[in-house]
């Protein structure tokens, strides 16, 4: 079910599952309404490491 | 049973005949990132730096920007607040809140209510807000407010001289009575008309007499005619003053200067004749007027000259005096 989620500034990731649909930086924040879930960071290579460790794909 | 078997194979019998649909095919959201939306006056949170105003101790956005609305891959949406572009005042009109007020009439020091108002609270356009389209309820026409007892002139006027173009009221008013005028302002009128009595002055005028006879020329003689109220709403004519004494100089008429001349002041050099001959013309004391010839004297207190300092006169008796 699409909820609204506020995003804070940094790095966010939105995943289904063990796959990432995209990722951005928000400097100014954001939000969303989205059924994905939320990984945010400060750092881009944070992200990254995050999303690794997690065994979470990057999109094409 | 038919319907049953078409949907096995993937088909379904309607109304309009056959429709081919794929239950197992899955549904295609735009990629993450595709620009689904663009909102050009989306409001300006003041969380992210919206700048605002506060009505009512209430804070309200004023600003609107450009957004984009993005895809997040499985059907939602995303708002990236750094993507915030063209900030500008909300426009005039937007409406946010509502007033009401009551009008009033003040009179006399006193306020009295005239009618009611409700607006609509809405964006100035500059940032600011204003009130707009306003619903406007006033007491009705002839509605009575008030009374006051203030003596007054006004109405009820008479010519006076008739034919003189000259208007004068005959008598005072004891108040006024107050009523709405239906628009939320009023319009009075004057009760308790009291007329002059008799002797009441509405003018007077000074009595002249033409000297010399045929001449054309006239002077005031001393007397009046006094226009008084007759009692009656009309006017009556009165004699009041009293002729100018026997001797009492009308005016002269000077054929040359003559006599001695004297120093004015002495030691100026500027010389000036004591005298003048010619006709001088007196009040007889009753109305009428007498005058010879001969040499006068210049009467007290006729100017002479000015020497910078001081301002000369004669005294009436071929000398004189200075201020």
């Amino acid at each position: 079910m699409r909820t609204e989620k506020q995003i804070p500034k940094g790095w966010t990731a939105f995943v289904d599952d063990k796959k990432c649909l995209g990722y951005q930086e928000f400097k100014n924040g954001g939000k969303a309404v989205t059924s994905l879930t939320l990984i945010s960071k400060t750092t881009e290579a944070e992200l990254k490491a995050e999303l690794e460790a997690q065994s979470i794909s990057l999109p094409k | 049973m038919l319907n049953g078997l078409f949907s096995l194979i993937g088909l379904s019998w309607g109304n309009g005949g056959v429709t081919m649909f794929n239950d197992d095919a899955p549904v295609a959201f735009p990629p993450y990132g595709t620009v689904i939306n663009t909102y050009y006056t989306y409001e300006y949170p003041i969380a992210q730096g919206g700048s605002y105003f506060t009505y009512e101790a209430i804070e309200y956005p004023n600003q609107t920007v450009t957004i984009d609305l993005i895809a997040d891959g499985a059907g939602g949406s995303i708002i990236n607040w750094s993507s915030i572009r063209d900030v500008n005042f909300k426009a005039y009109g937007i409406g946010f809140s509502t007033t009401s007020g009551t009008y009033f009439i003040n009179l006399y020091g006193v306020d009295y209510t005239s009618g009611s108002y409700t607006a609509d609270v809405v964006h100035d356009g500059s940032g600011y807000f204003t009130t707009a389209n306003y619903v406007n309820s006033f007491t009705a026409y002839g509605t009575y407010i008030t009374s006051v007892t203030e003596v007054h002139a006004g109405g009820n006027t008479l010519e006076v001289p008739t034919g003189s173009g000259t208007y004068y009221p005959t008598g005072t008013w004891d108040g006024y009575e107050f009523y709405h005028d239906g628009t939320g302002g009023y319009f009075s009128v004057d009760v308790y008309f009291t007329s002059y009595s008799y002797g009441h002055l509405y003018l007077s005028t000074s009595n002249t007499s033409e000297v010399p006879s045929a001449s054309g020329n006239y002077y005031t003689n001393g007397t009046n005619t006094d226009y008084i109220a007759d009692g009656n709403g009309g006017y009556t004519t009165s004699g009041s003053g009293s002729y100018y004494s026997y001797g009492t100089i009308i005016f002269d008429s000077i054929y040359y200067t003559t006599g001695s001349q004297i120093e004015i002041p002495y030691g100026s050099a500027n010389y000036f004749y004591q005298e003048w001959y010619g006709d001088r013309y007196f009040w007889d004391g009753s109305g009428g007027y007498y005058n010879y010839t001969s040499n006068f004297y210049y009467p007290y207190g006729t100017y002479i000259t000015n020497d910078g300092t001081y301002s000369y006169y004669w005294d009436g008796i071929g000398g004189y005096y200075n201020v």
